[in-house]
């Protein structure tokens, strides 16, 4: 039992702890019995690097923390160590932005907040960033229309490209995807002509300063990707052997959560159709494919492009693989 | 069913006026033996633990244990709309929505209710054993709250050092250092001015001060304050209510080498 209790201990430091006091011994030998929360494998009790013997069954015990080393003790080499108890729900998941964090650390809440107000609120946006593709309006509350402006990153623009950086990390986030291969801005191309070239776009919805939706898009592919594909919606199965060819690939698409249901998405979609290409008044819709649909993401697909298929009475989208 | 009544509104102003700032939303838990609290602050470096006795309220009726979320910030504002000397009555229901609050005038007929709205709180109420320590130290709460709050001007952090017969505050900054010794005393004639200090092994131990000055906000809830520290466990910091107690548990801090 007591070997058990020991393995928390530091094997080098254990020579050097005294001897804890008679009382303790007797203390301890009656733990296993009396003290349920004294269990070596309860949560309660992570132990401080090198705990004396004798606190092995005390019901609290401390830990060193290093996480907030400068955050307690600037300039002094003390650290300020914890409470090990097994509080519960310690991880918070909040509702609105869906950010799991530890709601005692400072840090945890700081990040926490950034990223809580930009999930909610949407990431200020400047007047000059970004060229106007169009724009639209919204109901916002009863009877009032806003009006939301569509406008292209310019990925000639550091600013705008680190701005669109951070929304798209901000979508991968809440649409639980990879991070993306970086397709909308300037690459090395082997072309003498056009030496650097984007290979798709990003709109961003602007309402009141603020960005509240996005869309990344890919308009030009590698030789053999730019094929669709059609996708059950239900079951998410790719139908094999069936290709067409694509103009435009919808890499991520996102409206703010408290913007939803605004049919936002399928306006921006619209926006697409009509300028993406240089030259084309107008994509069909049938050019137009989806990577990785989620699930409202397929909702949206369903309604702008979808397909129902009469025999099985399945709805099938359009998606393509992503470069 | 709750029913609590105080004699005097005083004590469950004071007991929330010292734990409000370390803590927020607590549970009180209601049994038949008294209402108890417990909490941990944010950063989890210390801990309340609040027993009110039943002796301490002169009605005291809990038919079923009851517990009461409560948000201390608002309850505090509740409490302070009574007079000191009023009688103060917690009125709760078996699963209640909200706890009612009456306080009422001696002199005069006059009533006033208060209803606070619960909040759900998880929180999971631990048993704390009692722990040995190795030194122990009863001493005027006041003189505790005057050290503490004077070096708290020098550095963030306070040393306690315990040897035999002599218990030092310590404490060094950037502009100096200063430091209180206080040694046993016993006073006869006012036995809550004595200080007793009751050794098993020396101790040496640094505490933060942020949270020391949390603690000695409990200073008007008894005329002395127990410290009871041992090596490398949280301190345990306890006031004596009229019946039940009020206790901090303190983690110290370490050097950053060990």
């Amino acid at each position: 039992m007591r070997a058990v209790k020991r393995s928390r201990t530091d094997a080098s430091k254990r020579d050097a702890i005294s001897t804890p006091p008679p009382s303790d011994i007797s203390s301890q030998s009656e733990v296993p019995t009396s003290e349920p929360i004294s269990d070596t494998n309860s949560t309660s009790n992570v132990s401080h690097p090198s705990p004396p013997e004798s606190l092995a069954s005390s019901p609290m015990r401390l830990r060193d923390s290093p996480r907030l080393v400068d955050t307690v003790s600037k300039g002094t080499s003390m650290v300020q160590s914890y409470l090990a108890l097994n509080v519960p729900n310690l991880q918070k998941t909040c509702p609105d932005c869906n950010m799991s964090y530890r709601s005692h650390l400072p840090l945890d809440r700081q990040v926490h907040a950034k990223h809580h107000d930009r999930a909610v609120n949407g990431r200020d946006w400047q007047d000059s960033w970004g060229k106007e593709v169009g724009s639209f309006s919204i109901q916002v509350a009863k009877g009032a229309s806003q009006v939301v402006a569509v406008l292209e990153i310019d990925p000639l623009k550091k600013t705008e490209v680190r701005v669109g950086d951070e929304l798209l990390h901000l979508a991968n986030v809440e649409l639980n995807a990879p991070q993306d291969s970086g397709f909308w801005k300037l690459q090395k191309t082997p072309s003498l002509s056009k030496p650097l070239l984007a290979r798709g776009k990003v709109y961003v919805c602007v309402l009141r300063a603020k960005v509240i939706g996005l869309v990344s898009f890919e308009t030009s592919f590698p030789e053999t990707k730019s094929t669709g594909r059609w996708m059950i919606l239900r079951t998410g199965q790719v139908i094999p052997n069936q290709e067409f060819p694509i103009l435009v690939g919808i890499s991520r698409i996102f409206v703010m959560k408290k913007y939803r249901r605004n049919q936002i998405a399928a306006k921006m979609l619209r926006l697409i159709q009509a300028h993406s290409i240089y030259g084309i008044a107008m994509i069909k819709r049938q050019q137009i494919a989806f990577s990785q649909p989620s699930s409202s993401g397929g909702q949206l697909a369903k309604k702008f492009n979808g397909v129902l298929h009469k025999k099985s009475g399945e709805w099938l989208v359009p998606v393509y693989l992503e470069y | 069913m709750l029913e609590g009544k105080f004699d005097e509104a005083s004590l469950l102003k004071k007991i929330i006026d010292a734990i409000k700032d370390c803590v927020q939303l607590c549970n009180f838990n209601c049994t038949e033996k008294g209402i108890t609290l417990q909490a941990v602050d944010d950063s989890r470096v210390l801990l309340v633990s609040l027993l009110i006795g039943e002796e301490a309220f002169t009605d005291y009726r809990c038919d079923r244990n009851i517990t009461l979320g409560v948000d201390l910030s608002s309850f505090s504002k509740m409490i302070k709309c009574g007079n000191n000397e009023d009688f103060l009555t917690l009125i709760a229901e078996d699963s209640p929505d909200t706890v009612l609050v009456v306080f009422e005038d001696k002199n005069r007929e006059r009533i006033s209710e208060y209803s606070l709205k619960l909040m759900d709180i998880d929180n999971e109420f631990l048993k704390i054993d009692d722990m040995d320590y190795d030194s122990v130290i009863t001493m005027p709460a006041g003189e505790f709250a005057k050290i503490v709050r004077d070096l708290k001007n020098l550095s963030e952090s306070l040393g306690i050092l315990v040897t035999k017969d002599t218990v030092k505050f310590l404490s060094e900054g950037d502009i100096g250092s200063g430091s209180v010794v206080v040694k046993p005393f016993t006073d006869l004639e006012k036995p809550e001015n004595s200080v007793k200090v009751s050794l098993k092994k020396p101790v040496n131990l640094t505490f933060g001060l942020k949270y020391l000055s949390d603690i000695i906000k409990a200073t008007n809830l008894a005329e002395s304050v127990t410290i009871k520290i041992a090596d490398k466990v949280p301190a345990l910091f306890e006031y004596k209510l009229p019946s039940g107690y009020l206790r901090f548990y303190l983690a110290p801090k370490f050097d950053e080498e060990e």
